[in-house]
């Protein structure tokens, strides 16, 4: 290949990576400067690309929708099954990783398996039974759900973490005493730290992201950010300045996530699932 | 060591007993309630009714159009991800400034959350105040979009639903797939380029057969994911208009929790669940014959 080739080649992939970095931004810039838009710049046809920003629709937002007791639940049910599904599934994978379970490849076929269980089917009788032993519309209800939805993806990357470690570390403290318990707790856990973390923000993001779990199993307590959203269309019309508004502070705490930690989160994910 | 098994089963309990509460019991429950005719707002009819309702609904000409358009969705949005993830893999292989630029931007598709990408296409093709609407007219594509919006004709609306997954997800395919080629070993590609291979012959003849289980591994994911989806399509138009983008998912929530019909409801998430398990052990299996695990 001549150099001209060689350049033309170059050029034309910047340029294909640039439209494309577009269009994926393209809809998160609008939503966000929409919000920004007084009500009647919002309809403006043609659309203003230029104008005063203003927050009377984060204000309306704040003070007129539920908007931050729903921000509450999503932060106390999303932390707290990401806590849940992380201390189970580590140690879990631990097991499943290094000691001897009966029937361990059957158990954890079963395990992955359950990701292929269309949520639907789960929820239909979960909502029945929530509704007869209370649970209907509680954080522990949502909770529950949540954490049982990212213990298979907990249990299968960490494993795959854990099984990578080579055995000599952790032979050769055994020599020196360690307990397997020990092991766990000195030699595992710290090598892993990443992996969990990675794993815990990852699951973490897919509880703040999740609706229909919320949608089935909510009604006004445990409401999550999510659902509220959607409320914003109503019969009435879409109020866009507060929705755009609304939608913002759904995405803006993953998205500052993925800027911080995008390398990690490359790494984890890719890792964890081509294993 | 028997400590060492009881070790073992004790730390695998706590998350083994909560899957099977929230997951083996309500799939056992599904297929009970599958059984009977219940509807919630008439409790006083409740019945045994066995197999009736799934020849009930094998008879329903919504449901198995759900099934048609679910299969249509699936099948587009897993062949243009694949393409178009790869495409971009391959170009964020090569060596350029700003890969980690291009890659936070290109990701943040995928960690939206899906409310908010249904949402969003919601507002671009209203066909009031949509902007697609707008450009699209001023390029003269009017015929594309009329008077009720990209998602206001059924011709129009599966397409633009199909979009907008490919617009969320081909992330998701070329991160794995840049980290499959990532992981691919530089010999054979030498040897290749010494023997005079083109680009293309390098990449039809290396690269894809290397990259066999990566792309399994991406068609296993994806294709779970796209035939359960649901909350991008419910927020752009609940599955409308009429039952033109109701997949599988959205017309047995509706069933369920609006017509609060019970009994078929269970049978038809039943019968989703049975294709999605026939499906994953196919693709499973081949997927442990290719690679070894």
């Amino acid at each position: 290949m001549d150099v001209k080739q060689r350049e033309f080649n170059k050029v034309s992939t910047y340029i294909v990576l640039i439209i494309f970095s577009l269009i994926a931004v393209f809809p998160i810039y609008w939503t966000v400067q929409t919000s920004f838009k007084a009500r009647f710049l919002t309809f403006a046809v043609p659309p203003k690309w230029i104008f005063h920003p203003t927050f009377e629709n984060y204000y309306n937002l704040f003070t007129k929708s539920d908007v931050v007791s729903r921000l509450i639940n999503s932060l106390i049910i999303g932390i707290l099954s990401t806590l849940l599904s992380v201390i189970m599934g580590a140690l879990a994978a631990f097991s499943f990783a290094r000691l001897k379970i009966a029937r361990k490849k059957d158990i954890m076929f079963w395990i992955l398996s359950t990701r292929m269980i269309p949520p639907i089917t789960t929820l239909i009788p979960l909502f029945l039974f929530f509704r007869a032993i209370g649970l209907y519309d509680t954080h522990f209800g949502v909770i529950m759900f949540y954490t049982a939805f990212n213990l298979p993806l907990v249990i299968w990357v960490m494993r795959s973490f854990i099984v990578e470690i080579p055995l000599e570390i952790e032979e050769c403290a055994m020599i020196d005493g360690c307990s397997r318990w020990g092991v766990f707790w000195k030699i595992t856990l710290p090598l892993t730290m990443p992996a969990l973390f990675a794993t815990g923000a990852l699951s973490f993001i897919l509880c703040w992201n999740e609706f229909m779990g919320a949608l089935i199993l909510t009604s006004h307590n445990a409401v999550t950010l999510p659902v509220l959203a959607m409320s914003f269309i109503s019969a009435k019309g879409v109020v866009w300045g507060e929705m755009t508004a609304g939608a913002t502070v759904i995405i803006v705490p993953v998205v500052i996530f993925v800027v911080l930690f995008q390398k990690y989160l490359v790494k984890g994910l890719s890792f964890g699932l081509l294993k | 060591m028997s400590k060492e098994k009881y070790l073992g089963l004790f730390l695998v309990l706590p998350a083994l007993s909560w899957l099977v509460f929230i997951n083996l019991f309500p799939f056992v429950q599904t297929l009970r309630l599958s059984f009977y005719q219940w509807v919630l707002t008439k409790p006083w009819e409740r019945k045994f009714v066995g197999l009736n309702n799934y020849i009930k609904i094998f008879l329903d000409p919504l449901f198995l159009d759900s099934l048609k358009i679910t299969a249509i969705y699936v099948g587009c949005v897993l062949s243009a991800e694949l393409i178009l993830g790869l495409y971009i893999a391959v170009l964020l292989n090569r060596p350029i400034f700003g890969r980690g630029l291009f890659l936070t931007l290109l990701l943040l598709p995928m960690v939206i959350s899906p409310v908010v990408v249904g949402l969003f296409f919601r507002c671009m093709t209203s066909p009031d105040f949509g902007l697609l609407n707008y450009y699209l007219q001023k390029l003269g594509l009017y015929q594309l979009v009329l008077s009720e919006g990209m998602m206001g004709r059924a011709s129009t609306a599966l397409l633009t639903v199909i979009l907008m997954d490919i617009w969320e997800w081909t992330p998701f395919v070329f991160l794995l797939f840049l980290a499959g080629l990532r992981g691919l070993p530089n010999e054979p590609f030498e040897a290749a380029e010494l023997d005079g291979a083109s680009r293309w012959q390098r990449f039809k003849y290396i690269t894809l057969p290397l990259l066999k289980p990566v792309i399994l591994v991406v068609v296993l994911f994806r294709t779970m994911d796209a035939y359960r989806v649901f909350d991008t399509i419910w927020l752009i138009g609940k599955g409308g208009p009429g039952h033109a983008t109701s997949t599988l998912s959205i017309h047995i929530y509706r069933t369920a929790f609006y017509y609060w019909d019970i009994g078929t409801s269970t049978a038809m998430s039943y019968i989703m669940l049975i294709i999605a398990i026939i499906f994953s052990v196919i693709l499973l299996k081949y997927l442990y014959e290719t690679v070894r695990f």
